[in-house]
């Protein structure tokens, strides 16, 4: 078994200590409702980090990930509202998504501005303009505005307990798990992100891998932001509020390492998974957002060291083994 | 003089084990003062090792180290310190943005009033240090401005400002040009007169016959033999560190070149580094380029690879001119194995297999799509071609010694079967064995009629590699020199702007 298997192991061990300790502490774990919506939830968060793993994983970071929810969100509940047929309204969405990411990429690429600036920037400027299309009554006052649209409000819906947007975010894992570790802009992805230059005297084209990784990742932005959008029936100002951490926070559990190189969407699943798991769970138990924060942030801080003191161990062992 | 050497370090029996596997079995090592002693063998014979116990970096599992006859207890570096041994890295360890003072006391503080560091008497110190030694070096230069010859010196100034009686040197040359290089050893001798013992560690064999009073040869983590002054001889060192004989080199035969496969350079410009550089190379040859570090060789290379784009000037490859984008060239068959491997050659988080598929994804993948069984044979196909070692395709490539992590990212490139191969000092850190090996492909991939042009400060590799050596001077190719009839002495003397009677003059 190499690295890459023991650390996806590990994570999958993870989820599943975290589902028995809550299952059988607590007796409204396992219920149909309560996996129904932890699945869903899940899904929010976890196809922003499905998308955000490859950006990662090229060596850079999208902070921009909740702003561009927020923009497309609102763009399509206004789209929803005013008529528009649910296809139309969905394939904006997700080509704004598609649109902001390449912005991203070209601060990064062309400007030359470090990804954690220019995102989070870009992300500030992106909720302020979503912000200008939310709902308004005439003083300008923001309205919790309630959106008919049958085609919408068919995707907010669920299968059995399944809803759809779980089913579209595990395919899209899978697709992208795919992209990731079989095809030639996979291998140029972990290579950008574990040696830039090396790759680029490789003929990697190092700007179009990031600038796809980026797209990619607006675009799930997008699909996120319609099924919330969809479940809501509203877009409200907090859309995608402080969703880019939740994601990365998903991603870092999951076993992708910050520095780039290392990691797949199937990390981010599992990562997310275990992420609202976790906040569900201490709901549970009657723990309080600032609690749950706490938690999140303690989280993040032991899986960044996990992962670095594991690599470490592993690389130490794996020299001794060969010298 | 002979009488007041007297033995200064000894180690007796070290032993030490990593997982089980002995590494160091039962050497012993002894270094007099006064003397260079230099430490040979191949990577992996244990020569690290053992410099790493002496500097308290690891713990030895047996054996005993005395310093002046007396035993000491090396156990942190502290203790190491202590005894009076410092050690200067291949890596240099200087901090770029501070002053050269401030480098050579960091966390050494002279102390002054209230306990604050007293800059003044350091900045005097060193003064002091530099004028003892007659270095050629500013006390209050910031380091990031000085060069590699320079830096060094500053390092070797940090031992001395710490009274250190034993210098263990590791690979100093590495990133040094020959007239670099020059002033080191003259430094070294210098050291060497004032009686300080020196442990000097290399690959390179003109330096180690240049330099040192005793040699120690190790090999599997043996110490096989101590060979005085006069009995150090090239072939014979080279035979003790691989252990058994060398054939004989001397049996060579100029090939015909292939005028199908030419590569055309003229009049090229880039910065203040070229200024107007031109030469054609044939197919069927190994192209030398010489010339001091920073001279404008790596520009060179990349100008025609396409990684740097020239101010002015053609680059033609059979009459076609070449592309300023990498990916462009690579599909005309160019590859290039650059001088920082660490940055710029593999990629150390992928796998043996990935870094060996790299540059041909595009017969891998076709569609985009990888093919497995094909990335994988392409690997086990270049780990049996290129004697990998260990031979495992899915071990990351940055778990590999040096040479094994060069021989995949010149695998990667032969693979390819490239056109024009291009190759910036491709054995630099790569050990004795491994190189031959690197030469042999070189040589194969020419006679299979493609051009190979390569950069090299290593001179003796210059000159038995290369069919023909052109050596840059102030940004232009100032001579050139053929197989049969170079000497160290001419191309060392053409990189400094003399023409001698060896070369043809082409300025």
């Amino acid at each position: 078994m190499n690295i890459k298997q023991i650390r996806l192991l590990i994570s999958l061990l993870l989820v599943v200590a975290v589902a028995l300790f809550f299952g059988l502490t607590s007796n409204s774990f396992f219920t149909m409702s309560n996996i129904s919506q932890l699945l869903r939830e899940s899904a929010y968060i976890g196809t922003i980090a499905i998308g955000m793993s490859g950006v990662i994983i090229s060596g850079n970071i999208d902070l921009s990930a909740g702003g561009i929810v927020c923009f497309s969100g609102c763009i399509l509940a206004r789209l929803a509202h005013a008529g528009a047929p649910g296809v139309v309204c969905v394939i904006l969405a997700i080509a704004v998504g598609v649109g902001l990411g390449f912005i991203n990429s070209v601060l990064v690429n062309h400007l030359h501005i470090a990804p954690f600036v220019a995102t989070l920037a870009a992300g500030f400027a992106y909720t302020g303009l979503g912000l200008i299309f939310t709902f308004r009554d005439k003083m300008g006052r923001q309205l919790n505005q309630s959106i008919k649209n049958p085609g919408v409000e068919f995707l907010g819906g669920k299968v059995g307990i399944i809803y759809y947007s779980v089913i579209v975010w595990l395919i899209l894992a899978f697709i992208i798990y795919f992209l990731q570790t079989r095809t030639r802009f996979g291998m140029h992805t972990y290579a950008v992100g574990s040696n830039e230059k090396s790759a680029q005297m490789s003929g990697v084209r190092i700007y179009r891998i990031k600038a796809i990784n980026y797209m990619i990742c607006g675009a799930m932005c997008g699909v996120a932001s319609v099924f919330t959008v969809a479940y809501n029936h509203t877009a409200t100002p907090s859309l995608g509020n402080a969703m880019e951490f939740q994601a990365i926070a998903a991603c870092v559990i999951g076993g992708i390492v910050m520095s780039g190189g290392f990691g797949s969407s199937i990390s981010a699943v599992l990562g997310s998974v275990f992420f609202m798991m976790l906040t569900n769970g201490m709901l549970k138990y009657g723990l309080n957002v600032d609690w749950q924060k706490m938690v999140q942030g303690a989280l993040i801080i032991i899986a960044t060291s996990f992962d670095a003191q594991f690599t470490r161990a592993y690389t130490a062992r794996m020299r001794k083994k060969n010298n | 003089m002979s009488d007041d050497k007297h033995v200064l370090l000894e180690c007796k029996g070290i032993m030490k084990q990593f997982n089980g596997i002995q590494v160091l079995k039962n050497v012993d090592l002894e270094v007099r003062s006064g003397e260079v002693h230099a430490l040979m063998g191949e990577n992996g014979a244990g020569k690290s090792t053992i410099i790493k116990i002496i500097t308290g970096v690891y713990t030895r599992d047996g054996g005993e180290i005395y310093m002046d006859g007396k035993m000491v207890n090396i156990q942190t570096r502290q203790d190491s310190r202590e005894a009076g041994i410092s050690v200067i890295y291949q890596e240099l360890s200087l901090l770029p943005a501070l002053t050269v003072t401030e480098n050579i006391y960091l966390g050494q503080e002279i102390k002054g009033k209230f306990g604050l560091p007293d800059w003044k008497a350091m900045r005097k110190a060193t003064k002091e240090l530099i004028d003892r030694y007659n270095f050629d070096i500013d006390p209050d230069a910031i380091v990031e401005t000085l060069g590699m010859a320079k830096r060094q010196m500053v390092e070797i100034l940090k031992a001395l400002a710490v009274r250190a009686k034993l210098i263990i040197m590791d690979e100093p040359t590495a990133s040094l040009a020959a007239t670099e290089a020059e002033t080191l050893f003259n430094t070294i001798d210098f050291l060497r007169s004032k009686g300080a013992a020196i442990l000097y560690i290399s690959h390179r064999l003109d330096e180690v016959y240049r330099l040192s009073d005793r040699l120690t040869v190790m090999r599997n983590g043996e110490n096989v033999g101590v060979l005085e002054k006069e009995e150090i001889e090239p072939r014979r060192v080279i035979e003790m560190m691989i252990g058994h004989k060398l054939k004989n080199a001397d049996d060579y035969v100029r090939k015909p070149v292939n005028d199908n496969n030419i590569l055309e350079v003229k009049d090229l410009y880039y910065r203040n580094m070229l200024k107007g550089i031109s030469f054609t190379a044939h197919g069927g040859e190994i192209l030398g380029i010489g010339g001091l570090v920073g001279s404008g060789r790596t520009e060179l290379i990349s100008c025609i690879y396409g990684a740097l784009k020239q101010d002015s000037g053609t680059i033609t490859y059979n009459g076609q001119p070449t592309s300023h984008r990498i990916l462009a060239n690579m599909k005309k068959g160019f590859g290039l194995v650059p001088e920082d491997r660490r940055q710029e050659g593999f990629i150390p988080l992928l796998s043996v297999q990935q870094n060996f598929a790299l540059a041909s994804y595009d017969q891998i993948a076709p569609h985009g799509i990888v093919s497995s069984r094909k990335e994988v044979e392409l690997a086990e196909r270049g780990i049996k071609d290129y004697d990998v070692r260990p031979p495992m395709r899915n071990l990351p490539v940055g778990n590999l010694s040096g040479g094994n992590q060069q021989k995949v990212v010149l695998g990667r490139w032969l693979a390819r079967h490239p056109n024009v191969l291009l190759l910036d000092e491709p054995t630099a850190g790569v050990d004795v064995g491994v190189r031959a090996d690197l030469y042999q492909y070189m040589r194969e991939l020419a006679d299979e009629g493609h051009i190979v042009i390569m950069v090299s400060s290593d001179l003796a590799e210059l000159m038995s590699v290369s069919d023909r050596i052109l050596v840059i001077h102030d940004g232009v190719f100032f001579e050139e020199f053929m197989h049969e009839n170079v000497t160290q002495e001419a191309i060392l003397l053409a990189g400094s702007g003399v023409h001698t009677e060896e070369g043809r003059a082409l300025c």
